[in-house]
C-alpha cells in the first residue's frame, strides 16, 4: 500500500491530527439560538429524552464519535490517494505499445492504445514508462511524466509497415543496469516475442500481454521479394522472385499485379513456380522500382504490397593492350559482364611495360624475375593490409587458384603481396600463363572475371531489401568489394526499419546508386504469428488508485447514511 | 410581543353584522333569572302553557281555568313557563402567551369573545366578562342589553398583557364565586404549566355549561413550520422565562408532537365526557369562519 499524494507518515499523522481535532472540538460549546415560545411544556419531555446536542455531548457517545472519526478518516485516506500493489504490481512497468505491422489489422491498434491508457491510469507515475515499438523504438512516456501527455504524443502515430522491434527491446532491457531488477513488460499489441529471447530474460523480468489475442483473421501478404541474375544469362537482366505467405486458413491468391516504374506488367509475365512462389523473368537491371501487389486486399493491408529497387548492372568495358595470351580474351568473351572495347574502357589488361591506358586500373602480366611474388595487388582505400588481403583473395578468386600445383611446377612459392597505391592494380607473373598452365586451370576464367570486377569497383547490389532484416552483403554475382557507404556507415549489420523508401542519416539510402525501396517481406507479419504465448496481464496496476478512492468515498457515504439512520432513530445526538 | 387589536379594529360593524344569523339556545336556564327568551325552570307568567295546579289563595285569578271548574267543580289555575336570560360568562386568557407571536392569539380570542357577547346580548341574555392570567379579574358583571355591546367591546380592547397562566387556579377560584349557573366560555391557549389533566379536573368542578375556545396556530402542531425551530436552540418560555436547551431532531420533534397530541386529546376527551363544547380557532385564520362551526344550524344549543 502506498499513497499517491502523501507519504505514509503524512497519512498517519493526518489521521492522528483528525482524531485530536475532533477531541478538541468536543471541548467547545455550541451557542444556542434563543427562541421565545408560548410555552415549553411540550418540549420538556423531548429535551429530557434527547439531550441537547452540544459538541461535547456528541462525542460522549462512543458510537457517534467512532462514526465521525471513521468518516473523517475515510475521506482523509481518499485524499491521500492510496495505491494498492500486490507483489506482482509493485514491479517497475514497461508498457510496450506495438506500432508494427503486427497490430495494423482492423482496430487492433486502437484497442491496444485504449487498453494502455486505461491501465496507465492505475499505475503510479514513478514506476512505469511507455515505449512505442514501431520502425524505431521511442519512449512515449518517461517515468514520472504525467499520463495526460500520452494523448498528445500518441496523436498522429499509427502502425507502421515495419516488423516488430519487441525482441530487440527485450534484449536491451535485459542488459545489466538498463532496467530495474524487478520489471514487468506488458505488451499492447500482437508483437510476437521470441522464445529464445524470453528464455534469456533475467529472473526478475516478466513479460505479459495486455490483450489475449486468441484468434486472428485470415491474411495473405507478400512474404518475400527479391531478385537474382536472370536465368536467361543476360547480364543486364534480372529475375524477380515473389513468395506469398499467409495464415493457414487464408484463401489462395488469385491475382498479383507487378509494376515496374509504375507501369503494370502483363499478367503472363508472372510465372508461378509453386502455389505461393512466382517469378518475373528478365526485368531490366537498370535501377527501376518494382512493386508487387496482391490485388484482393485484406484486413492487414501493409503486407499486401512490397517494393524493391532493382540493381543496376552494366558490362564492364575492358581494354586489351599489348601482346596478351589469347586465353585472356577467351575468358573475357565468355563472361557476359565483360566487354572488350578500344575506347573509353573502365579497366585495362596489358603486359607490364605497355603504357596504353596508363591511368586506368590494370591487370598486368610481369616477368617473374621482376616480381617477387606471383600476385601483387595494389589496393586503394583505408583498410589495413591484413583486411585488404583477406577481402582481396576472396574477391579475386585467388582462393580458387591451385597455388600448390603451380608452386610445385614452378619450384618456387606462389604468394600474394599487397601494397597501398592511388590506383588499383594487379600484377601477375607472366610465366603463370606461359609456362605453368594457369590458363588451363578451371580457376582462370573466374580469376579474370573477378579481377575485372574488382578493378572496375562495381558497386554491390542487393538481392532483397526487407524491412527488419539485415542488409545483405555483396552477392556472389556482383563480386563487388565496395559497400554502399550510406548503408554501411557503422560497419555493422544495417537493418532497415520500415518498408518504403528509406533514408539514412538524412540521405536517401541507396541500392546500386538508387533510392532504396524496401519491402516489408516478413513471414511473421504475414502469417500473423503470435510468437511464444505469453501470460495475459490482469490489469495495468492491479487495484487502481482511483478505484480505491472511489471505494473509500463510497464507504464514507455509507457511514454517513448509517449516521443519518441512527440520527433519525435518535440513537446518536 | 405583538399588539392586541384596538377597539376600532375589534368593533368591526361588518364582523358584528355577520353574527346576526347566530343565536344561543339554552335547553333550560337556571331559576331566578331576568325575563328574557330562554326557557327556564320557573313557572309563572309567560306565553308557553306548562301545566295546571290547584288554586290556592293568592294565585292570579286570571289564571283560573273556568272550563275545568264547570266540569269538575274544582278550581285549577294554568301555569306558564317563564322565559329568562342565560348568563354567559366569558373567561378570557390575558397571559403573556396570548400576546406572543404575530398576530397574537389574543386578537382571535377577543374577536371570539366579542362575537359570543354580541350574540348573547342580542337575545337579551346577560354577559359577564372575566379575564385572567395568574389572577382573576372581573371586568364586567353579568348584565344584559344590546346597548352594552359597545362598552363590552371597550373593556375587551382595554385588556392588557399580564403574567403567567394559572387556569386551574382561576377555575377553582371561579367555582367559589356564587354565580348563577350559566354558560361559561373559556377562551385561552390552555398552556397551563399544571397540564391538561389538572385543567380538566378544574373544569369538571365548574357548575356551568362549558365552551372551550382553544386558540391555536399551525406551529403548535408542527414546529417545523416555525422558521426558528431548528438546529441547536434555547427555548424561552415567554411566561415563566424558563430556558430549555434543545437540539431539534426528528426524535425530539416526534416527542414534542406526541406531547402536544396527548394534551389536545385530553381536552377533547373532557369535552366529550362532560358534554362541553370545544372549538379550536387558528389565530392566523378568520375567526368568524371558524366560530361558525358552532352555529351550523344557526343556533348553538347549550
Amino acid at each position: 500500500m502506498s499513497f499517491a499524494n502523501l507519504p505514509l507518515l503524512g497519512v498517519l499523522g493526518g489521521i492522528a491530527g483528525i482524531a485530536a481535532l475532533l477531541f478538541l472540538l468536543q471541548l467547545l460549546r455550541i451557542r444556542h439560538v434563543e427562541v421565545a415560545v408560548p410555552t415549553t411544556i411540550f418540549w420538556r419531555a423531548a429535551a429530557r429524552e434527547a439531550p441537547v446536542r452540544v459538541l461535547r455531548g456528541v462525542f460522549r457517545h462512543p458510537l457517534a464519535y467512532l462514526l465521525v472519526l471513521a468518516i473523517c478518516t475515510l475521506l482523509w485516506l481518499a485524499f491521500a490517494g492510496p495505491e494498492a500493489h500486490d507483489d506482482r504490481t509493485s514491479a517497475y512497468r514497461v508498457l510496450f505499445l506495438d506500432g508494427s505491422a503486427h497490430t495494423a489489422a482492423g482496430g487492433e491498434f486502437d484497442e491496444a492504445a485504449d487498453k494502455l491508457k486505461s491501465d496507465l491510469a492505475g499505475l503510479p507515475d514513478g514506476a512505469r514508462e511507455v515505449i512505442w515499438g514501431g520502425a524505431r523504438n521511442l519512449k512515449l512516456l518517461k517515468a514520472g511524466e504525467d499520463r495526460l501527455l500520452l494523448d498528445h504524443r500518441l496523436a498522429g502515430l499509427a502502425p507502421e509497415a515495419a516488423p516488430s522491434a519487441l525482441n530487440e527491446q527485450l534484449r536491451l532491457l535485459s542488459l545489466p543496469g538498463v532496467a530495474p531488477e524487478s520489471l514487468e513488460i506488458v505488451i499492447y499489441g500482437r508483437a510476437p516475442a521470441d522464445r529464445v529471447v524470453l528464455e534469456g530474460l533475467p529472473a526478475g523480468m516478466r513479460v505479459s500481454r495486455a490483450i489475449d489475442y486468441a484468434t486472428s483473421g485470415s491474411n495473405r501478404g507478400v512474404a518475400s521479394l527479391g531478385v537474382s541474375s536472370a536465368a536467361s544469362g543476360r547480364w543486364d537482366r534480372l529475375d524477380l522472385l515473389v513468395r506469398i505467405g499467409g495464415t493457414p486458413d487464408a484463401a489462395p491468391v488469385e491475382g498479383i499485379a507487378v509494376h515496374v516504374n509504375g507501369q503494370r506488367l502483363d499478367d503472363d509475365r508472372l510465372e508461378w513456380l509453386a502455389a505461393d512462389v512466382a517469378t518475373v523473368r528478365d526485368l531490366p537491371a537498370d535501377g527501376s522500382s518494382a512493386e508487387v501487389r496482391i490485388e484482393a486486399g485484406d484486413e492487414l493491408a501493409l503486407d499486401d504490397a512490397a517494393r524493391l529497387t532493382l540493381p543496376v548492372r552494366r558490362a564492364i568495358r575492358v581494354a586489351l593492350a599489348g601482346d596478351l595470351d589469347p586465353a585472356i580474351a577467351h575468358a573475357i568473351e565468355a563472361d557476359p559482364g565483360l566487354e572488350v572495347v578500344t575506347e573509353d574502357p573502365s579497366i585495362v589488361i596489358r603486359p607490364r611495360g605497355v603504357a596504353a591506358f596508363g591511368d586506368l586500373p590494370a591487370l598486368e602480366f610481369a616477368p617473374a624475375a621482376d616480381q617477387q611474388t606471383a600476385f601483387e595487388i595494389a589496393y586503394t582505400g583505408d583498410d589495413s593490409a591484413e583486411l585488404a588481403l583477406r577481402s582481396s583473395i576472396a574477391a579475386l578468386g585467388l582462393d580458387q587458384v591451385d597455388a600448390a600445383g603451380i608452386a610445385a611446377e614452378a619450384r618456387r612459392p606462389v604468394g600474394v603481396q599487397l601494397r597501398h597505391a592511388d590506383l588499383a592494380g594487379i600484377s601477375v607473373w607472366d610465366e603463370l600463363l606461359a609456362h605453368y598452365n594457369f590458363t588451363g586451370s578451371r580457376s582462370f576464367p573466374l580469376f579474370v572475371s573477378r579481377t575485372a570486377r574488382w578493378l572496375a569497383g562495381e558497386p554491390a547490389w542487393h538481392p532483397y531489401l526487407a524491412a527488419g532484416k539485415p542488409l545483405p552483403a555483396a552477392t556472389a554475382w556482383s563480386l563487388a568489394t565496395t559497400v554502399d557507404p550510406a548503408l554501411d556507415a557503422l560497419g555493422a549489420d544495417y537493418v532497415l526499419g520500415a518498408a518504403g523508401t528509406v533514408t539514412s542519416g538524412g540521405r536517401a539510402a541507396t541500392s546500386g546508386g538508387r533510392a532504396a525501396a524496401v519491402a516489408l517481406s516478413s513471414d511473421a507479419v504475414t502469417a500473423r504469428s503470435a510468437g511464444t504465448p505469453l501470460a495475459v496481464s490482469q490489469a495495468g496496476g492491479g487495484v487502481a488508485a482511483t478505484g480505491i478512492v472511489t471505494w473509500l468515498i463510497l464507504a464514507a457515504l455509507l457511514l454517513l447514511g448509517v449516521e443519518w439512520y441512527l440520527y433519525q432513530r435518535g440513537m446518536v445526538p | 410581543m405583538a399588539d392586541a387589536p384596538t377597539f376600532a379594529e375589534l368593533f368591526d360593524p361588518d364582523f358584528l353584522a355577520a353574527l346576526q344569523p347566530f343565536s344561543l339556545h339554552a335547553r333550560r336556564v337556571a331559576r331566578d333569572g331576568r325575563p328574557a327568551e330562554q326557557a327556564s325552570r320557573d313557572r309563572g307568567f309567560g306565553l308557553e302553557f306548562a301545566d295546571f295546579k290547584s288554586y290556592v289563595p293568592g294565585d292570579d285569578l286570571r289564571a283560573i281555568d273556568w272550563n275545568i271548574y264547570r266540569r269538575l267543580g274544582r278550581l285549577f289555575v294554568r301555569v306558564f313557563e317563564e322565559r329568562q336570560d342565560l348568563p354567559v360568562y366569558l373567561l378570557v386568557d390575558r397571559s403573556r402567551s396570548m400576546y406572543l407571536e404575530d398576530p397574537p392569539r389574543i386578537g382571535a380570542g377577543l374577536r371570539a369573545a366579542l362575537a359570543l357577547a354580541s350574540i348573547a346580548l342580542g337575545q337579551h341574555d346577560s354577559v359577564g366578562l372575566f379575564s385572567f392570567s395568574g389572577v382573576l379579574n372581573i371586568d364586567a358583571k353579568a348584565a344584559s342589553g344590546k346597548h352594552r355591546l359597545v362598552s363590552f367591546a371597550e373593556r375587551l380592547a382595554a385588556l392588557d398583557e399580564r403574567d403567567r397562566t394559572d387556569l386551574t387556579g382561576i377555575l377553582n377560584e371561579l367555582s367559589g364565586h356564587r354565580l348563577r349557573r350559566g354558560f361559561l366560555v373559556v377562551i385561552s391557549d390552555f398552556f397551563d404549566p399544571a397540564g391538561a389533566e389538572e385543567i380538566a379536573r378544574a373544569l369538571a368542578l365548574c357548575r356551568h355549561r362549558l365552551l372551550l375556545v382553544q386558540l391555536v396556530r399551525k406551529t403548535d402542531a408542527d414546529p417545523t413550520l416555525h422558521p426558528d425551530l431548528h438546529g441547536d436552540i434555547r427555548l424561552l418560555d415567554c411566561e415563566s422565562g424558563d430556558a430549555v436547551d434543545l437540539t431539534v431532531t426528528p426524535a425530539t420533534l416526534a416527542r414534542y408532537r406526541e406531547s402536544y397530541r396527548e394534551f389536545n386529546e385530553r381536552l377533547t376527551r373532557f369535552a366529550t365526557d362532560y358534554d362541553a363544547g370545544l372549538v379550536r380557532i387558528d389565530a392566523d385564520e378568520d375567526v368568524l369562519d371558524q366560530l361558525g362551526v358552532l352555529f351550523e344550524s344557526g343556533s348553538l344549543v347549550v
